[in-house]
């Protein structure tokens, strides 16, 4: 355990001080920032609901995820500290949940940045702040699916920029399986199939003040599923 | 070969555990209630006769929304997909599909929608809620807040759709009772729940139909004949429902021997005075009453969810002692009214409580049980909640509707509490406002984090 947090230690300081990080929060911030002025301000009157606008911010996610995860694994594979990492004390697992955690560090950073605008919103009239609440969590519990599909990403190649294009069709597959199929006939039925696997429908229940616990799980297992494909694929190199 | 095996068994546990995770997501989407409900007013709480309901449905049910999209009803839309995707996330057999009404004409034609409306369509079987129908203004709370009667409408259609029973609630017609025509919202209702509606002139057919499950006679203004009261009487002494409705008429107390005598064939006897409330009262005076109820499976539930109907110049009835009938009060006025019986005053607005008029608590209904607790009649001292002027009123369609599904002993009537909701909160913002929020949002924020990365880059570079 103490190995794990090291590991997240190290990680989280590599994050923040590495400049990209600051970037993709501030390229983050500015898309979030103008879909929000779009949909609170520009249409008037603005409607004080969390929801409207978590929505459309949601989709940054997409971009922003696999610019943070790039990094995890693949610049140890690029650099040849993974030889380092594999003879020593710190067992795979233990290094890919502590790479997990520091980007978890970093998507709270990211979720209490988004809080910028529901507060913003409540200056000019009262929110659901449970809304808000239940918003946030689902917020952070897909965001959390999201990183370990970018660190598992990141383990496929020693190139960050082949692992963030990687990364973004995995999430962008997962984000659309609900769009897959149609209204009617067969294609209705594999959409009834593909749905309950996608990222987005799972968020709704969030947004809407309810804890689903199918939801909440889908993400934990999601999360835990990409884990063991990190760790199965670093191990793999073990066997080389 | 050791490297052979740790390939294999990194294959084997990655292949298991996605299978896992498959068959792990499908099992928990079967729990779809498995949820708390965080909002105020527990708006995702699904009442236990819905969750019955979806709990029954064996057969695939497409419940198909044709929504309108505007500015203005972005709010009304979302309360309706939101519920239908919780009814579907509760019984994998619900499939949800949501389509514009602008955009699908073609569609809609199909199934004979004109305006905003849910489809429930089971194979050949399908029904049609009007969306405007689910909401209602809400009175007496704040700006903005809206009923929504979602959740009763669309339990009442399921259990519609998959019931395989046929009533038929036959209006008696020819004495200027309130006409079929008038009663739509109740007719419409009535179907929801597989229940035909028709009218009968007894006069011309003779006899009322044999298939009928109820004569209903709704506010006569005139009597019935002698010839009429032996059809009436013959097809209730052969196992026949009655539901009499009584109005207000001048000279009921001379003219309706035969209505007052079908009625005191139960044990009920009509006496004549109009009810006159200070006290259970809505705003529009003390001819209006809010009754409290008796205690009957008609009634109870409506007591619990606080619904209660407004009757409009009720006639106070009495009931007698009866053999074969056992009467139970329904509905009854406060103890400071009073029955008047000066019609003649009462029309000239002349109404102060005299000897003759009897003393508050008034009983404005019953229900009419056999010996062997079968119900046989509800009768009514009101009329004018049934039309459709006053049937969304209170809880008028939920009475009368409940009246009608108990004498027709069909008990899955539902009345369920609709939510109270409120409407998008709105701001107007002022420019220098806009100002601000987008200084903030959209330049603020990012440059801080932009300048943070410019800071590291230049110190490490220095470095």
């Amino acid at each position: 355990m103490r190995r794990l947090f090291a590991v997240c230690q190290k990680e989280l300081q590599a994050y923040l001080w590495t400049p990209t990080t600051y970037f993709a929060l501030a390229v983050y911030m500015l898309l979030t920032g103008l879909l929000f002025y779009t949909n609170f301000v520009m249409y008037q009157p603005s409607i004080l609901d969390y929801r409207l606008v978590l929505g459309d911010t949601l989709s940054m996610l997409l971009f922003v995820v696999p610019l943070l995860t790039m990094r995890l694994v693949a610049e140890e594979f690029r650099q040849g500290t993974d030889e380092l990492l594999l003879t020593s004390p710190v067992s795979v697992t233990e290094m890919i949940v502590g790479k997990f955690l520091a980007s978890l560090g970093m998507l709270l950073i990211l979720v209490l940045c988004s809080l910028a605008y529901p507060v913003v919103m409540s200056f000019y009239g009262s929110l659901d702040w449970t809304l808000v609440f239940t918003s946030v969590i689902g917020l952070f519990m897909l965001g959390a699916a999201m990183m370990a599909i970018g660190l598992f990403a990141s383990t496929l190649s020693q190139h960050q920029m082949m692992s963030a294009v990687v990364s973004f069709i995995i999430l962008l597959v997962f984000w659309m399986l609900d769009s897959f199929g149609g209204q009617t006939g067969a294609s209705a039925d594999l959409q009834q199939w593909l749905e309950p696997f996608s990222l987005t429908a799972r968020f709704d229940s969030f947004t809407k003040g309810l804890l689903n616990g199918a939801d909440v799980l889908y993400y934990v297992t999601v999360a835990v599923l990409f884990l063991l494909f990190s760790i199965q694929v670093v191990e793999r190199k073990r066997w080389r | 070969m050791k490297k052979w095996l740790g390939h294999t068994n990194s294959v084997v546990l990655s292949v298991a555990a996605a299978g896992i995770f498959i068959l792990l997501t499908l099992f928990l989407r079967s729990l779809g209630g498995f949820q708390v409900d965080l909002t105020a007013g527990k708006q995702y709480t699904l009442s236990d006769q819905t969750l019955t309901a979806i709990q029954g449905v064996k057969e695939d049910i497409r419940l198909i929304a044709f929504t309108v999209s505007t500015s203005q009803n972005q709010k009304l839309n979302r309360d309706v997909t939101d519920m239908l995707s919780e009814y579907a996330k509760r019984n994998s057999k619900l499939k949800v599909e949501q389509y514009d009404l602008n955009q699908e004409p073609l569609l809609a034609k199909e199934y004979g929608v004109t305006e905003a409306s849910i489809v429930l369509v089971q194979g050949e079987k399908k029904r049609v809620i009007d969306i405007g129908s689910l909401f209602t203004q809400a009175q007496g709370s704040s700006e903005g807040a809206y009923q929504f009667s979602g959740e009763e409408k669309l339990t009442s259609g399921l259990l519609g759709l998959s019931s395989t029973r046929q009533g038929k609630v036959v209006f008696l017609t020819g004495h200027e009772e309130i006409p079929l025509s008038q009663m739509t919202g109740l007719s419409s209702s009535l179907a929801q729940d597989n229940v035909k509606t028709e009218e009968v002139q007894l006069n011309q057919a003779g006899s009322v139909p044999k298939d009928a499950s109820v004569l209903a006679i709704v506010g006569p203004q005139r009597d019935i004949s002698a010839t009429e009261l032996k059809s009436i009487r013959t097809y209730l002494e052969g196992g026949g429902k009655l539901f009499l409705a009584l109005g207000f008429h001048p000279n009921m107390q001379s003219d309706w021997k035969n209505l007052d005598a079908l009625a005191a064939d139960y044990g009920v006897k009509d006496t004549h005075a109009i009810v006159v409330d200070q006290e259970q009262t809505n705003t529009l005076g003390p001819l209006f009453t809010v009754p409290t109820f008796g205690s009957h499976a008609i009634t109870d539930k409506l007591a619990a969810s606080n619904l209660y109907p407004v009757l409009s110049l009720s006639i106070a009835l009495q009931a007698g002692e009866q053999k074969n009938w056992k009467t139970t009060a329904l509905l009854k006025s406060s103890a400071a009214s009073y029955g008047e019986t000066n019609i003649q005053g009462l029309l000239n607005n002349e109404t102060q409580k005299d000897d003759k008029d009897p003393q508050g608590p008034l009983d404005l209904g019953y229900a009419v049980n056999g010996k062997d607790g079968k119900p046989k009649a509800i009768i009514l001292g009101t009329s004018a909640l049934m039309s459709d002027t006053e049937i969304s009123t209170g809880g008028n369609r939920d009475f009368v509707l409940n009246s009608l599904n108990y004498v027709q002993e069909q008990s899955d009537g539902l009345t369920i509490r609709p939510r109270q909701e409120q409407d998008y909160k709105v701001v107007y913002l002022t420019p220098a406002q806009a100002k601000t929020i987008m200084t903030l949002s959209v330049i603020g924020l990012p440059l801080l984090f932009a300048a943070a990365g410019i800071l590291l880059w230049w110190r490490r570079r220095r470095a």
